[in-house]
Protein backbone atom coordinates (compact mmCIF):
# COMPACT_ATOMS: atom_id res chain seq x y z
CA UNK A 1 0.00 0.00 0.00
CA UNK A 2 1.05 3.60 -0.69
CA UNK A 3 1.20 4.84 2.87
CA UNK A 4 2.91 8.17 2.57
CA UNK A 5 0.66 11.17 2.92
CA UNK A 6 0.34 13.65 0.04
CA UNK A 7 1.25 17.20 1.02
CA UNK A 8 -1.91 19.16 0.31
CA UNK A 9 -1.05 22.13 2.49
CA UNK A 10 -0.98 24.57 -0.46
CA UNK A 11 -4.74 24.15 -0.85
CA UNK A 12 -5.37 24.35 2.90
CA UNK A 13 -7.46 27.47 3.50
CA UNK A 14 -6.62 27.51 7.19
CA UNK A 15 -2.89 28.03 6.64
CA UNK A 16 -3.63 31.74 6.86
CA UNK A 17 -5.03 31.57 10.39
CA UNK A 18 -6.30 35.13 10.52
CA UNK A 19 -8.17 34.85 7.25
CA UNK A 20 -9.61 31.49 8.28
CA UNK A 21 -10.85 32.93 11.56
CA UNK A 22 -12.62 35.70 9.64
CA UNK A 23 -14.24 33.07 7.44
CA UNK A 24 -15.45 31.06 10.46
CA UNK A 25 -16.87 34.16 12.13
CA UNK A 26 -18.57 35.19 8.91
CA UNK A 27 -20.37 31.84 8.57
CA UNK A 28 -21.42 31.87 12.24
CA UNK A 29 -22.71 35.45 12.20
CA UNK A 30 -24.63 34.89 8.94
CA UNK A 31 -26.15 31.67 10.29
CA UNK A 32 -27.20 33.27 13.58
CA UNK A 33 -28.63 36.32 11.77
CA UNK A 34 -30.60 34.08 9.40
CA UNK A 35 -31.97 32.09 12.36
CA UNK A 36 -33.10 35.29 14.13
CA UNK A 37 -34.73 36.51 10.92
CA UNK A 38 -36.64 33.23 10.61
CA UNK A 39 -38.04 33.70 14.11
CA UNK A 40 -39.67 37.05 13.28
CA UNK A 41 -43.45 37.20 12.80
CA UNK A 42 -43.17 38.59 9.27
CA UNK A 43 -40.92 35.76 8.15
CA UNK A 44 -43.20 33.15 9.71
CA UNK A 45 -46.20 34.65 7.92
CA UNK A 46 -44.29 34.68 4.66
CA UNK A 47 -43.21 31.08 5.21
CA UNK A 48 -46.86 30.06 5.77
CA UNK A 49 -48.21 32.20 2.95
CA UNK A 50 -46.39 30.31 0.22
CA UNK A 51 -47.63 26.78 1.01
CA UNK A 52 -51.12 28.13 1.81
CA UNK A 53 -51.23 29.80 -1.58
CA UNK A 54 -49.97 26.63 -3.27
CA UNK A 55 -52.63 24.50 -1.53
CA UNK A 56 -55.38 26.97 -2.49
CA UNK A 57 -54.22 26.89 -6.10
CA UNK A 58 -54.15 23.07 -6.03
CA UNK A 59 -57.70 22.87 -4.63
CA UNK A 60 -58.94 25.31 -7.27
CA UNK A 61 -57.26 23.29 -10.01
CA UNK A 62 -58.74 19.99 -8.80
CA UNK A 63 -62.18 21.57 -8.51
CA UNK A 64 -61.94 23.02 -12.01
CA UNK A 65 -60.66 19.74 -13.48
CA UNK A 66 -63.43 17.81 -11.72
CA UNK A 67 -66.04 20.11 -13.20
CA UNK A 68 -64.55 19.63 -16.67
CA UNK A 69 -64.47 15.85 -16.33
CA UNK A 70 -68.02 15.40 -14.97
CA UNK A 71 -70.75 14.87 -17.64
CA UNK A 72 -73.49 17.40 -18.30
CA UNK A 73 -76.62 16.60 -16.29
CA UNK A 74 -78.85 14.63 -18.67
CA UNK A 75 -82.58 14.10 -18.73
CA UNK A 76 -82.84 10.68 -17.03
CA UNK A 77 -80.79 11.88 -14.06
CA UNK A 78 -82.89 15.01 -13.78
CA UNK A 79 -86.01 12.93 -13.96
CA UNK A 80 -84.78 10.53 -11.35
CA UNK A 81 -84.43 13.46 -8.97
CA UNK A 82 -88.11 14.32 -9.44
CA UNK A 83 -91.15 12.62 -7.92
CA UNK A 84 -91.55 9.20 -9.63
CA UNK A 85 -95.32 9.70 -9.88
CA UNK A 86 -94.81 12.88 -11.90
CA UNK A 87 -92.21 11.20 -14.09
CA UNK A 88 -94.48 8.20 -14.76
CA UNK A 89 -97.42 10.50 -15.51
CA UNK A 90 -95.25 12.44 -17.93
CA UNK A 91 -94.24 9.27 -19.73
CA UNK A 92 -97.86 8.12 -19.93
CA UNK A 93 -99.21 11.45 -21.24
CA UNK A 94 -96.46 11.70 -23.85
CA UNK A 95 -96.85 8.05 -24.80
CA UNK A 96 -93.17 7.49 -24.12
CA UNK A 97 -91.60 4.06 -23.73
CA UNK A 98 -88.51 4.56 -21.60
CA UNK A 99 -86.04 1.69 -21.33
CA UNK A 100 -86.39 -0.73 -18.44
CA UNK A 101 -83.22 0.55 -16.74
CA UNK A 102 -84.64 4.06 -16.61
CA UNK A 103 -87.93 2.85 -15.13
CA UNK A 104 -86.06 0.85 -12.53
CA UNK A 105 -83.90 3.84 -11.68
CA UNK A 106 -86.92 6.12 -11.18
CA UNK A 107 -88.79 3.55 -9.10
CA UNK A 108 -85.64 2.70 -7.20
CA UNK A 109 -85.24 6.33 -6.20
CA UNK A 110 -88.73 6.32 -4.85
CA UNK A 111 -88.16 3.04 -3.02
CA UNK A 112 -84.98 4.36 -1.47
CA UNK A 113 -86.84 7.45 -0.22
CA UNK A 114 -89.53 5.29 1.36
CA UNK B 1 -13.34 15.23 13.74
CA UNK B 2 -15.60 15.33 16.79
CA UNK B 3 -16.95 12.14 18.37
CA UNK B 4 -20.50 11.24 17.35
CA UNK B 5 -22.01 11.96 20.76
CA UNK B 6 -20.26 15.34 20.99
CA UNK B 7 -21.54 16.21 17.52
CA UNK B 8 -25.06 15.09 18.44
CA UNK B 9 -25.00 17.29 21.54
CA UNK B 10 -23.85 20.29 19.49
CA UNK B 11 -26.54 19.70 16.88
CA UNK B 12 -29.19 19.50 19.60
CA UNK B 13 -27.97 22.82 21.02
CA UNK B 14 -27.88 24.35 17.53
CA UNK B 15 -31.48 23.20 17.02
CA UNK B 16 -32.35 25.21 20.13
CA UNK B 17 -30.67 28.21 18.51
CA UNK B 18 -27.49 28.44 20.60
CA UNK B 19 -24.97 30.43 18.61
CA UNK B 20 -22.02 28.89 20.50
CA UNK B 21 -23.08 25.50 19.13
CA UNK B 22 -23.20 26.91 15.59
CA UNK B 23 -19.67 28.17 16.04
CA UNK B 24 -18.39 24.86 17.42
CA UNK B 25 -19.91 22.99 14.47
CA UNK B 26 -18.37 25.43 11.99
CA UNK B 27 -14.96 25.06 13.63
CA UNK B 28 -15.26 21.28 13.61
CA UNK B 29 -16.55 20.77 10.07
CA UNK B 30 -15.83 23.80 7.86
CA UNK B 31 -12.51 22.36 6.65
CA UNK B 32 -14.17 19.04 5.83
CA UNK B 33 -16.91 20.92 3.98
CA UNK B 34 -14.22 22.82 2.10
CA UNK B 35 -12.41 19.56 1.23
CA UNK B 36 -15.52 18.01 -0.29
CA UNK B 37 -16.42 21.27 -2.03
CA UNK B 38 -12.93 21.43 -3.53
CA UNK B 39 -13.31 17.82 -4.69
CA UNK B 40 -16.50 18.79 -6.53
CA UNK B 41 -15.78 22.28 -7.90
CA UNK B 42 -11.99 22.07 -8.28
CA UNK B 43 -11.12 25.66 -7.39
CA UNK B 44 -10.10 26.82 -3.93
CA UNK B 45 -11.97 30.13 -3.94
CA UNK B 46 -15.16 28.52 -5.26
CA UNK B 47 -14.80 25.72 -2.71
CA UNK B 48 -14.74 28.24 0.12
CA UNK B 49 -17.92 29.87 -1.15
CA UNK B 50 -19.64 26.51 -1.60
CA UNK B 51 -18.62 25.37 1.89
CA UNK B 52 -19.97 28.58 3.42
CA UNK B 53 -23.24 28.38 1.49
CA UNK B 54 -23.66 24.73 2.42
CA UNK B 55 -23.18 25.54 6.09
CA UNK B 56 -25.79 28.28 5.92
CA UNK B 57 -28.24 25.88 4.26
CA UNK B 58 -27.43 23.21 6.86
CA UNK B 59 -28.14 25.62 9.72
CA UNK B 60 -31.34 26.77 8.04
CA UNK B 61 -32.46 23.13 7.91
CA UNK B 62 -30.86 22.05 11.17
CA UNK B 63 -34.27 21.03 12.59
CA UNK B 64 -34.57 18.41 9.83
CA UNK B 65 -31.28 16.72 10.75
CA UNK B 66 -32.83 13.50 12.02
CA UNK B 67 -29.60 11.80 13.02
CA UNK B 68 -27.54 14.44 14.82
CA UNK B 69 -24.69 11.97 15.41
CA UNK B 70 -24.34 11.71 11.63
CA UNK B 71 -24.30 15.45 11.08
CA UNK B 72 -21.06 15.19 9.09
CA UNK B 73 -22.54 12.90 6.45
CA UNK B 74 -25.68 15.03 6.26
CA UNK B 75 -23.65 18.23 5.90
CA UNK B 76 -21.31 16.77 3.28
CA UNK B 77 -24.27 15.69 1.18
CA UNK B 78 -25.50 19.28 1.22
CA UNK B 79 -21.97 20.37 0.22
CA UNK B 80 -21.95 17.92 -2.69
CA UNK B 81 -25.34 19.08 -3.95
CA UNK B 82 -24.42 22.71 -3.56
CA UNK B 83 -21.12 22.06 -5.34
CA UNK B 84 -22.85 20.37 -8.28
CA UNK B 85 -25.29 23.29 -8.62
CA UNK B 86 -22.35 25.67 -8.50
CA UNK B 87 -20.58 23.68 -11.17
CA UNK B 88 -23.65 23.74 -13.42
CA UNK B 89 -23.93 27.49 -13.12
CA UNK B 90 -20.20 27.90 -13.72
CA UNK B 91 -20.39 25.87 -16.94
CA UNK B 92 -22.93 28.36 -18.24
CA UNK B 93 -21.01 31.49 -17.45
CA UNK B 94 -17.35 30.43 -17.73
CA UNK B 95 -14.92 29.91 -20.58
CA UNK B 96 -13.92 26.26 -21.10
CA UNK B 97 -11.54 24.92 -18.46
CA UNK B 98 -8.65 24.38 -20.89
CA UNK B 99 -8.72 28.05 -21.90
CA UNK B 100 -9.23 29.27 -18.38
CA UNK B 101 -6.44 31.25 -16.74
CA UNK B 102 -4.92 29.65 -13.65
CA UNK B 103 -7.02 30.14 -10.56
CA UNK B 104 -5.78 32.68 -8.07
CA UNK B 105 -5.34 30.99 -4.71
CA UNK B 106 -7.49 32.60 -2.00
CA UNK B 107 -4.57 32.49 0.42
CA UNK B 108 -1.51 34.59 -0.43
CA UNK B 109 1.20 32.19 -1.64
CA UNK B 110 4.84 32.52 -2.63
CA UNK B 111 5.54 32.02 -6.33
CA UNK B 112 6.76 28.44 -5.70
CA UNK B 113 3.69 27.61 -3.67
CA UNK B 114 1.42 29.28 -6.21
CA UNK B 115 2.94 27.08 -8.91
CA UNK B 116 2.53 23.97 -6.74
CA UNK B 117 -1.04 25.04 -5.94
CA UNK B 118 -1.89 25.14 -9.65
CA UNK B 119 -0.14 21.85 -10.36
CA UNK B 120 -1.92 20.18 -7.47
CA UNK B 121 -5.33 21.38 -8.60
CA UNK B 122 -4.64 20.13 -12.12
CA UNK B 123 -3.50 16.77 -10.76
CA UNK B 124 -6.58 16.53 -8.53
CA UNK B 125 -8.75 17.31 -11.54
CA UNK B 126 -7.60 14.07 -13.17
CA UNK B 127 -8.91 11.96 -10.29
CA UNK B 128 -12.49 10.84 -9.86
CA UNK B 129 -14.66 12.95 -7.55
CA UNK B 130 -14.81 10.27 -4.84
CA UNK B 131 -11.03 9.80 -4.98
CA UNK B 132 -10.61 13.53 -4.56
CA UNK B 133 -13.01 13.56 -1.63
CA UNK B 134 -11.20 10.71 0.09
CA UNK B 135 -7.67 12.02 -0.41
CA UNK B 136 -8.63 15.54 0.68
CA UNK B 137 -10.52 14.36 3.75
CA UNK B 138 -7.71 11.99 4.71
CA UNK B 139 -4.52 13.86 3.82
CA UNK B 140 -5.72 17.43 4.25
CA UNK B 141 -8.37 17.17 6.94
CA UNK B 142 -6.86 14.18 8.74
CA UNK B 143 -9.97 12.04 8.97
CA UNK B 144 -9.64 8.28 9.50
CA UNK B 145 -11.00 5.76 7.01
CA UNK B 146 -13.79 4.96 9.49
CA UNK B 147 -14.84 8.59 9.61
CA UNK B 148 -14.62 8.98 5.83
CA UNK B 149 -16.57 5.77 5.26
CA UNK B 150 -19.36 6.88 7.63
CA UNK B 151 -19.58 10.38 6.18
CA UNK B 152 -19.41 9.43 2.50
CA UNK B 153 -21.50 6.25 2.75
CA UNK B 154 -18.92 3.68 1.71
CA UNK B 155 -16.97 0.85 3.33
CA UNK B 156 -13.60 1.41 4.96
CA UNK B 157 -12.06 -0.95 2.40
CA UNK B 158 -13.34 1.23 -0.43
CA UNK B 159 -12.04 4.32 1.31
CA UNK B 160 -8.57 2.72 1.54
CA UNK B 161 -8.70 1.73 -2.13
CA UNK B 162 -9.70 5.21 -3.24
CA UNK B 163 -6.91 6.73 -1.15
CA UNK B 164 -4.35 4.30 -2.54
CA UNK B 165 -5.30 5.03 -6.14
CA UNK B 166 -5.53 8.78 -5.57
CA UNK B 167 -2.10 8.95 -3.93
CA UNK B 168 -0.51 6.84 -6.63
CA UNK B 169 -1.89 9.06 -9.40
CA UNK B 170 -1.03 12.30 -7.62
CA UNK B 171 2.51 11.10 -6.94
CA UNK B 172 2.93 10.11 -10.58
CA UNK B 173 1.88 13.58 -11.69
CA UNK B 174 3.56 15.67 -9.04
CA UNK B 175 6.72 13.66 -8.37
CA UNK B 176 8.69 14.56 -5.25
CA UNK B 177 6.69 17.74 -4.60
CA UNK B 178 3.71 15.71 -3.44
CA UNK B 179 5.31 13.88 -0.56
CA UNK B 180 4.31 14.87 2.94
CA UNK B 181 6.18 14.14 6.12
CA UNK B 182 3.87 11.76 7.96
CA UNK B 183 3.02 8.18 7.26
CA UNK B 184 -0.65 7.29 7.23
CA UNK B 185 -2.59 4.46 5.74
Amino acid sequence: MDEQKIDLSVVDPSRDAERWETLVQSVVSRAVAARRRRLTVGYQLLAWARPALAIAAGVALVSWAGRLASPEPNAPVAEAQEDPAIVLAGWASNDERPPATQILRVLGERHAVD
Amino acid sequence: MLADDATAALVARAQRGESAAFEALVRAYLRAAYSVALAVVGRSADAEDVAQDAFLIAFERIDSCREPAHFAGWLLQIVRNRGRNWLDRRRWRDVPADRCVAERAPVALSSDDASLHDQLLKALERLGTVQREVVLLHDLEGWTHGEIAAALGMSEVMSRQHLFQARRQLRAQLGGQATGGENHG
